[in-house]
């Protein structure tokens, strides 16, 4: 192709380049240059009527992309080594993470969840996703409770019900001790989920 | 049996038209391509090279580059000894092949 190519010619070889993307790139680049060389040379009229005999582009790419889909990939000729299946991935990872986030509490409190949480994050067991669900589950519950328990504090020591609580003072939804319950109520139900979905998919996210 | 019966022949011998062809004298793209579409054993140059690529992976063609009469330098494709030897295998077993199916699908004779 050079200065003197006709407009049209350019053009057909444009739309061919763009609609054969969906093309098998080996067979893409021999048709584009097949089809370049035969149009190579010729004034705007004659490539006019070859540019007919050829046929519309995107026909042309999608018999190219038909005629190459139950083909093999150059490289995996039967002369090429077959792929190498991959190594299984260790379950000892995610398991000990799982166990971890789900009796951590009770062997070494804070500590145990969070090496597990920890764990859990750096293996291939679980998605993204997952993951930051797990870190975020207990703090949203934390925070959830420390907010529902601040409300029924503070309506209890609204006027009309302060003379009772003067006898009896009120501990909103059972006090501050039961968000200190949260790590051995919620972390085993993460842990357990964790567990269950990693298992599902043979410890493989 | 629901695909179309004259596609589904094409299939199989399209292949070995391109050797037939190219037993004959090496030819570039274009010109194979223009062969086989007015023969109706193709419906455009796309499924022409993809077969092409097909033929040299297995090592039945081959090609090179060479300067055509009217000018451009274009890529030729022909036999190589493996595909001349699998052209011939075919013929030996076409003939009696379609005379097989012939003796199946062929109109009695009145």
């Amino acid at each position: 192709m050079n200065d003197t190519t006709p407009q049209i010619t350019r053009d057909y070889l444009v739309q061919l380049e763009a609609s054969m993307s969906g093309v098998r790139p080996d067979v893409r680049a021999e048709m584009v240059a097949g089809i370049r060389e035969e149009l190579d040379g010729l004034d705007a009229a004659a490539a006019a009527a070859r540019i007919a005999d050829l046929g519309d582009p995107t026909f042309i790419a999608a018999e190219a992309a038909a005629a190459t889909e139950s083909d093999p990939r150059p490289s995996e000729s039967p002369t090429a080594a077959p792929p190498q299946p991959q190594p299984a991935p260790s379950r000892a990872l995610p398991i000990t993470a799982a166990l971890l986030i789900i009796v951590g509490t009770f062997v070494v409190p804070i500590i145990g969840p969070l090496v597990g949480l920890v764990l859990m994050s750096f293996s291939m067991a679980w998605s993204r996703r997952e993951k930051i669900v797990a870190w975020l589950a207990p703090l949203a519950v934390t925070l959830i409770l420390a907010t529902a328990n601040a409300i029924v504090i503070a309506m209890q020591s609204s006027p009309a019900t302060e003379a009772r609580n003067a006898v009896t003072p009120g501990l909103g939804l059972g006090g501050w001790h039961l968000i200190i319950l949260i790590p051995y109520l919620v972390l085993p139900i993460v842990g357990v989920v964790l567990f269950v979905r990693a298992s599902r998919r043979n410890w493989q996210a | 049996m629901t695909a179309d019966v004259g596609t589904q022949l094409r299939k199989g011998v399209v292949e070995f038209c391109v050797l037939g062809l190219l037993a004959r004298e090496p030819m570039y793209g274009w010109q194979l391509s223009e062969k086989l579409v007015a023969a109706q054993l193709i419906a455009s140059i796309g499924t022409l090279y993809p077969m092409l690529s097909r033929l040299r992976t297995q090592g039945l063609v081959t090609s090179y580059d060479e300067a055509s009469a009217s000018g451009p330098v274009r890529k030729y494709y022909r036999l190589t000894p493996q595909g001349s030897s699998q052209l011939e295998t075919f013929r030996l077993q076409w003939e009696p092949f379609a005379a097989t199916v012939f003796t199946f699908v062929g109109k009695d004779p009145e």
